[in-house]
C-alpha cells in the first residue's frame, strides 16, 4: 500500500515534469499569443524611444504580435528596470537596455539591476561618442589638446551631460589612460551642456554630435576624435581615439532585455524576430535619415559579452572615480 | 520691407487648408491638455512623435506649436475654475483668478485671462519676428554664475514683493529649498534624502507637489467649511470682463507681455520666473496691493500674459541657436530632427518657407484660440454651478489621474496626497504654499548653478561679482532685502515730520 503510493506519487511528478516540458515547447512554439510589452526606462521623445519606436512600427509582421512600448521614466531609469527584473520571465515583458541604467548605476552606484538580473536578447544599435572642442582654442587635434592640458593642468573646462553619464565616463576613461587633469563641470543633459558650449561656459565635451551638428558647420565647433573602434561613415578625416593610442571606445547603446529565467527558446525566437525588425529595410531607412544612426545588430552571445566587458570597465572606473 | 515680404510668404503657407486644419489640431488638443493638468505638452508632443514621421516638416511643426502655446492657454483655466495650476507657469494666476471665481467672477477671470494671453501671444510673436537673433545672443551670456543670480532674485522677489508677511514667506521658502535637495546629488552623484525610494532619486515632480499642495489642500478645507459652496452658486455677474476691468489691466497686459518676453527666452526656468516676476511687479506698482490675494483683476492679468509671452520667446534659442529651453521645446526640436532640419543658426537662410510659415501660423493659431476660449467660458462658468459635493469628487479624479499620468505610477499619487494634507496644515498656520513651490522648482536650479560656477571659478565665490549682469542682479536682490528697512526709516521720518 505504502509501496503503491509511492509509486502513485512518482508517476505523478513524472507526470507533472512532462506535461511542464511539453508545455514549455509548446510555449516557445506558441509564443507570444498575446502583445508583448517593450518597457523604456527613459521618458518618450529621447533618441533611445525614438529608435525603438521605429523598430516597433514592424513588429507585428515579424513576430506575429504587436509589440507595445510603454515609458516608465525616473532615478536615471532605474524604476524601469527594477520593474522588469521583477517581472514574470515569460518573454511578454520586456526592458530596453541602455548603458545608463543597464551599467553605469549598478556598477558604480549599486542602484538599478545590472547583467546578473537579466537575459540578453540583442543590441539593436548605438550611437557613437565624439570628442568636440570649441574651434578658438590653441590646438587642432586631440594629441594637442592632451598636450596643452597636460602643460596647463586644471585649466581647460570639459562639460559633461550630467554625473556618471555617457561623456563623463567616456572623459574618465581618458583621463584614467593618459592622467590629464581637467575642470569637469556637469550639465543637466545634452541642451543645457549645448548651451553652456555656445556661452563659451565650456572649452570640449564628449556626447553624440547630432544637436552640434549646426555649430560644427557655422565652425565655432570642431570635432577632434571619435570613441569608435572604426571611423564614421559621414566624418571620414576624424580619427578614432585608438588611432591616436588612446585606447578608448565608448558607445551609447540600445538593447533588449529579459527577466533572468525567460527560456531559452523563447530568447531564441525574441533574438529572431528583432534582428528582422531591425534590419527591415523600412526601419534601417528611418533610422538613419531620422536620427542619424545605424543599425548594428548582436546575438544574445555577442552582445552579452559585449555588455559584461563594459560592465567591468565601469567597475574598475567606479573603484577609481567613486567619491 | 523684407519683414513684411517674409511674413506674407509664411502666411501664404500657413493659410493653405491643410495647415490651416493641424494648426487647428494643435491649438484645440493644446487647449485640452492644458485644461487637463498631469499629461503636460512635452508628453503629448511625444506620444505624436510617432505619427508625425509621416507628415510633411513646416505641417508637423505648426501642429506641435500649436499644442505648446494652446496648452498655455488653457493652463488658467483649471488654475481660474479648481485651483490647480496646469503648469509652474500658471501658480501666480491660481492666487487671484481662483478668488476672482469664489466671488463669482470667474467668467471675468477666465476672459482677461485668454484677452490677455492672446495680446502677449502677438507681442511675442511680433517680437520673435524681428529681434529674435539679438535676444538669443543676449540669453547665451547667461552662464551659471548669471542663472545662480537670477534665481536669487526670483526667490526673493516672490516672497518680498507678494507675500503679506516676509517672515512667513521665507520660512516656506525654505522649506522649498530643502524638498529641492531631495535626489541624486548633481555633482557628486550621491543619492539624498530619498530613503530608498528609486521614484525619488530625481526627486518630487513638481506637477505632482503642485496637484497636492493647490487641489487637495482646498477641498481639505472646503469641506471643513461648508459655507463656502455658497459663493459659487451666487448669480454670475458679467461673462466677460467690463470696460472698467479694461481700464485696469491694459498696462498689466503690456507689463506682463514684456517681462515674459524678455525673460522667457532664458533657456532653462525663464517661464516660471518671469511669471511669478511679473505678479510680483503688478503687486508693488499697483495703487491698492491689499487686493492681491482677494481676487484682483491684474493679479490674474499679468501672469497670464507674462507666461504666454514667454512660451513663445522661448522658441527663440531653437530657432536661432538650435538649443532647446524647456523639457517640451526639446520635444519640438526632436520633431525638427526626424524631419531632418537642423534648428539654429542656419534656419531661417536654408528653410526660409518653414520659419516664416511656422511664425504666421501662430497669428492665426492665437485667433483660433481666442475664437475657442470665449465662447468656452460660459460653459466652464455654469460648470461652477454643480453643487460643490459633485465638484470636489471630479477635482479629486482630476488630481489622482493627472498625478498617476505623470510617470504611470501610484508611488506619486501618494505622494500628491501627502502633500496635500501637507498644504492643509501650512494653510492653517497660515503659512503660504507659493513660496514653498517656486523654491522646490528653482532650489535644485540654484544649486546645480551654483557648483558649476564654483568648480569652473576655482572655488572663487567673487566670480559672481566679477561678472556684469550676475553683479547686477545679485545688487537688485540685495536692495529688494533691504527695502522693508527703508520702508520703516522713511516711515519714521514721516511720522516725526507730522508730528512736530
Amino acid at each position: 500500500m505504502k509501496r503503491g503510493l509511492r509509486r502513485q506519487s512518482f508517476m505523478y511528478f513524472v507526470f507533472v515534469f512532462l506535461s511542464v516540458l511539453a508545455f514549455q515547447t509548446v510555449q516557445a512554439q506558441e509564443y507570444p499569443t498575446k502583445p508583448v510589452t517593450l518597457i523604456i526606462p527613459l521618458s518618450a521623445g529621447g533618441s533611445h524611444d525614438l529608435t525603438m519606436r521605429i523598430v516597433q512600427t514592424v513588429s507585428k509582421k515579424y513576430l506575429g504580435q504587436p509589440i507595445v512600448i510603454v515609458n516608465k521614466p525616473g532615478g536615471g531609469g532605474a524604476v524601469g528596470t527594477e520593474a522588469v527584473a521583477q517581472a514574470d520571465p515569460d518573454g511578454y515583458t520586456l526592458l530596453m537596455g541602455w548603458p545608463g541604467s543597464s551599467t553605469t548605476l549598478p556598477a558604480i552606484m549599486g542602484r538599478s539591476k545590472g547583467p546578473e538580473f537579466f537575459v540578453p536578447v540583442c543590441l539593436i544599435n548605438y550611437s557613437s561618442t565624439m570628442i568636440v572642442s570649441r574651434s578658438d582654442l590653441p590646438y587642432n587635434t586631440f594629441k594637442e589638446l592632451l598636450d596643452y592640458a597636460k602643460a596647463n593642468p586644471g585649466k581647460l573646462i570639459f562639460g559633461t551631460t550630467g554625473v556618471w553619464g555617457n561623456s563623463d565616463v567616456a572623459w574618465k576613461q581618458i583621463a584614467k589612460l593618459t592622467g590629464v587633469s581637467v575642470k569637469v563641470v556637469p550639465y543637466d543633459g545634452g541642451g543645457p551642456t549645448v548651451i553652456a558650449f555656445l556661452g563659451d561656459q565650456i572649452d570640449f565635451t564628449a556626447m553624440a554630435i547630432a544637436p552640434l551638428l549646426p555649430h560644427i558647420r557655422s565652425g565655432k565647433l570642431r570635432i577632434l576624435a571619435v570613441l569608435n573602434d572604426k571611423r564614421e561613415k559621414d566624418w571620414p578625416d576624424v580619427p578614432t581615439a585608438r588611432e591616436l593610442g588612446i585606447d578608448v571606445v565608448n558607445h551609447n547603446w540600445r538593447g533588449i532585455l529579459a527577466p533572468k529565467g525567460t527560456p531559452r527558446p523563447i530568447v531564441e525566437k525574441l533574438a529572431q524576430a528583432f534582428k528582422m525588425m531591425a534590419e527591415d529595410q523600412s526601419v534601417v531607412t528611418m533610422i538613419k535619415e531620422k536620427l542619424g544612426d545605424g543599425v548594428y545588430y548582436k546575438g544574445p552571445e555577442e552582445f552579452a559579452k559585449y555588455w559584461q566587458d563594459e560592465y567591468k570597465l565601469h567597475q574598475e572606473l567606479g573603484k577609481i572615480y567613486k567619491k | 520691407m523684407d519683414f513684411l515680404a517674409n511674413l506674407g510668404s509664411g502666411f501664404a503657407i500657413a493659410l493653405t487648408p491643410w495647415n490651416i486644419v493641424y494648426c487647428a489640431v494643435g491649438v484645440i488638443l493644446g487647449t485640452a491638455i492644458g485644461v487637463l493638468p498631469g499629461l503636460g505638452p512635452a508628453a503629448t508632443i511625444a506620444l505624436l512623435l510617432p505619427i508625425t514621421f509621416k507628415i510633411e516638416a513646416t505641417s508637423t511643426l505648426i501642429m506641435l506649436a500649436g499644442i505648446y502655446y494652446g496648452a498655455m492657454y488653457g493652463g488658467s483655466t483649471t488654475s481660474i475654475l479648481l485651483n490647480i495650476p496646469g503648469e509652474a507657469a500658471s501658480i501666480p494666476t491660481c492666487l487671484d483668478g481662483y478668488q476672482m471665481a469664489r466671488k463669482g467672477k470667474a467668467g471675468r477671470a477666465l476672459g482677461i485671462a485668454a484677452m490677455g494671453s492672446f495680446c502677449a501671444g502677438t507681442i511675442g510673436i511680433f517680437g520673435i519676428s524681428i529681434i529674435a537673433p539679438t535676444l538669443a545672443a543676449f540669453a547665451l551670456k547667461f552662464g551659471t554664475p548669471e542663472y545662480f543670480s537670477l534665481v536669487i532674485l526670483g526667490l526673493l522677489m516672490a516672497v518680498y514683493l507678494s507675500e503679506e508677511s516676509v517672515l512667513k514667506g521665507l520660512i516656506t521658502c525654505v522649506v522649498g529649498l530643502l524638498l529641492g535637495t531631495v535626489g541624486i546629488d548633481p555633482v557628486a552623484g550621491a543619492q539624498r534624502f530619498n530613503f530608498g525610494f528609486s521614484k525619488l532619486a530625481e526627486g518630487f515632480d513638481f506637477v505632482v507637489v503642485v496637484m497636492g499642495l493647490f487641489g487637495i489642500t482646498e477641498i481639505l478645507c472646503n469641506v471643513e467649511s461648508p459655507e463656502i459652496r455658497e459663493v459659487f452658486k451666487t448669480a454670475i455677474k458679467g461673462l466677460y470682463p467690463t470696460l472698467e476691468d479694461w481700464r485696469r489691466c491694459w498696462a498689466s497686459v503690456l507689463r506682463g507681455s514684456f517681462i515674459g518676453f524678455f525673460i522667457g527666452a532664458l533657456p532653462g526656468g525663464g517661464g516660471i520666473i518671469s511669471s511669478f516676476a511679473s505678479y510680483a511687479v503688478e503687486k508693488s506698482v499697483s495703487k491698492h496691493p491689499e487686493e492681491f490675494g482677494r481676487g484682483a483683476i491684474e493679479g490674474v492679468a499679468a501672469p497670464e500674459s507674462a507666461n504666454n509671452a514667454a512660451s513663445t520667446s522661448s522658441l527663440i534659442p531653437l530657432l536661432t541657436l538650435g538649443v532647446p529651453g524647456n523639457s517640451t521645446i526639446a520635444m519640438i526640436f526632436v520633431a525638427f530632427m526626424i524631419h531632418g532640419i537642423q534648428p539654429g543658426p542656419f534656419l531661417i537662410k536654408e528653410h526660409p518657407d518653414l520659419f516664416w510659415g511656422l511664425l504666421a501660423s501662430m497669428y492665426i493659431g492665437n485667433i483660433m484660440l481666442l475664437g475657442l476660449n470665449l465662447p468656452l467660458i460660459g460653459l466652464w462658468v455654469r460648470m461652477l454651478k454643480v453643487p460643490y459635493r459633485y465638484l470636489a469628487v471630479v477635482v479629486v479624479v482630476i488630481c489622482v489621474v493627472g498625478a498617476y499620468s505623470v510617470s504611470n505610477s501610484v508611488f506619486d499619487v501618494g505622494v500628491m496626497v501627502g502633500f496635500g494634507v501637507f498644504g492643509y496644515f501650512l494653510r492653517k498656520a497660515g503659512l503660504p504654499s507659493t513660496p514653498l513651490i517656486l523654491a522646490l522648482i528653482l532650489g535644485p536650479m540654484l544649486e546645480r548653478n551654483l557648483q558649476q560656477s564654483l568648480i569652473a571659478s576655482g572655488g572663487d565665490l567673487l566670480v559672481f561679482f566679477r561678472r556684469p549682469i550676475s553683479a547686477t542682479l545679485l545688487v537688485i536682490a540685495g536692495l529688494l532685502m533691504l527695502s522693508p528697512l527703508a520702508k520703516f526709516f522713511w516711515r519714521r521720518s514721516h511720522a516725526l515730520q507730522t508730528s512736530r
